[in-house]
């Protein structure tokens, strides 16, 4: 079974200056993000596999595979953890 | 504003408080007020925002928001797609306007002009002496008020120290002002060394127009500086911010949003435009203001 991730309908989003202004609608939340973790929710905008998601540092940052696959991990926990992001498993 | 009141006395409060704050709609909004002898005894079961003395209840099946006054005595209906407003209060509140004009009303209609692309923000607006637009952002405490005063009294143009409307359709991002006097609470009228203005008897505070203080209103101001304010036991300092941070500040104040979650999007955008357009910076005030009076503008070059 593949895992796939995506933003939470209700997450909205916007850039600025490299880093994220991330905004929980349902949990009336809203915090920043890096560029890094920027890449990875536009990325979610459509449902991603972790492969996916290690694909998109690598190829925005100058990153080795096993770091951007711990990045992006971390990323996803934290996010899943806040309800930005949810499983969609098929 | 488009009013429809069958009491003449009423319908007169309104029109005067609409007609003080100087500020004109691009388009008429359609607002209804009804007095009821019952006050409204309904449940609504969406999603709540709790303001100060009002909940907000949104979302579907209708779309539509409704203002419930926490006390009772009063209740309204927007829906947010057209702009028009239903208002309902009970013949006890009605009889005073003052307890439901600022505190209740003003909330619905900032609510109206949603449907014309206006965000309410709770944030003080001027122009320095160099023309420059200033946007001060804060909670209730974090001193706008006092520093509105301030830079009144410093000939700075000063369009209202609470009550600001971001406009969507603007590129840059304008901000207009509900025109009502500054509001000051003692510790700021005794720090600013004033004597005189009009009591705001329900506020607790006293009030004074900037043309009063020697500075003059002005209606539009095109920030070119946010601040987000704070006070604090230190000395008065302005640190620069990095505009995501000053976005996410800037949601807290102008929440809402919330309440119109297909409108959420741009208005992220809209708040996110405006950081921007300005050089967004954290300040937090100290007492020496009152001493060195022109800080503000030697602060930032």
């Amino acid at each position: 079974m593949t895992v796939r991730y995506q933003r939470h309908p209700n997450v909205r989003l916007t850039a600025l200056e490299g880093e994220g202004v991330v905004l929980h609608l349902d949990e009336r939340r809203y915090f920043t993000v890096n560029a890094t973790g920027l890449t990875l929710l536009e990325a979610l905008v459509e449902p991603r596999t972790l492969d996916d998601l290690v694909s998109a540092l690598i190829g925005e940052y100058e990153v080795q595979p096993p770091d951007a696959r711990a990045t992006a991990e971390t990323f996803l926990r934290q996010c899943l953890d806040r309800g930005v992001v949810r499983t969609l498993e098929a | 504003m488009r009013l429809a009141c069958d009491r003449a006395d009423l319908r007169m409060a309104v029109e005067r408080w609409l007609a003080d704050s100087q500020l004109t709609a691009p388009r008429a909004l359609d607002l209804e007020l009804a007095v009821a002898g019952e006050p409204w005894g309904g449940r609504d079961l969406r999603p709540c925002l709790r303001q100060p003395d009002i909940d907000l209840f949104y979302g579907p099946p209708d779309g539509a928001l409704r203002l419930v006054w926490r006390g009772g005595a009063g209740h309204a209906v927007v829906d947010l797609a057209s702009g028009a407003a239903r208002v309902t209060l009970v013949e006890a509140a009605a009889a005073r306007p003052e307890s439901w004009l600022r505190p209740f009303l003003l909330l619905v209609v900032a609510a109206q002009y949603r449907a014309l692309g206006w965000s309410h923000v709770h944030a003080a607006t001027a122009v320095d002496p160099r023309g420059r637009g200033w946007l001060v952002a804060g909670d209730s405490r974090s001193g706008k008020s006092t520093t509105a005063a301030l830079l009144a009294s410093r000939g700075w143009g000063v369009g209202t120290d609470d009550t600001a409307f971001l406009l969507d359709g603007t590129r840059p991002v304008a901000v207009l002002a509900w025109r009502e006097p500054i509001a000051l609470r003692d510790d700021g009228y005794r720090l600013l060394g004033l004597t005189g203005g009009a009591a705001l008897e329900r506020r607790g505070k006293t009030g004074f127009f900037p043309d009063e203080l020697g500075g003059r209103w002005v209606d539009r101001v095109t920030p070119e500086i946010v601040a987000i304010a704070a006070v604090h036991d230190g000395p008065t300092t302005l640190e620069p911010l990095r505009p995501a941070l000053a976005v996410a500040d800037l949601l807290s104040w102008s929440l809402l949003f919330v309440v119109d979650p297909g409108r959420a999007q741009r208005h992220l955008e809209l708040v996110t435009r405006l950081a921007s357009q300005a050089r967004c910076y954290r300040l937090r005030l100290g007492k020496d203001i009152f001493e060195h009076r022109d800080l503000l503008s030697e602060l930032v070059p």
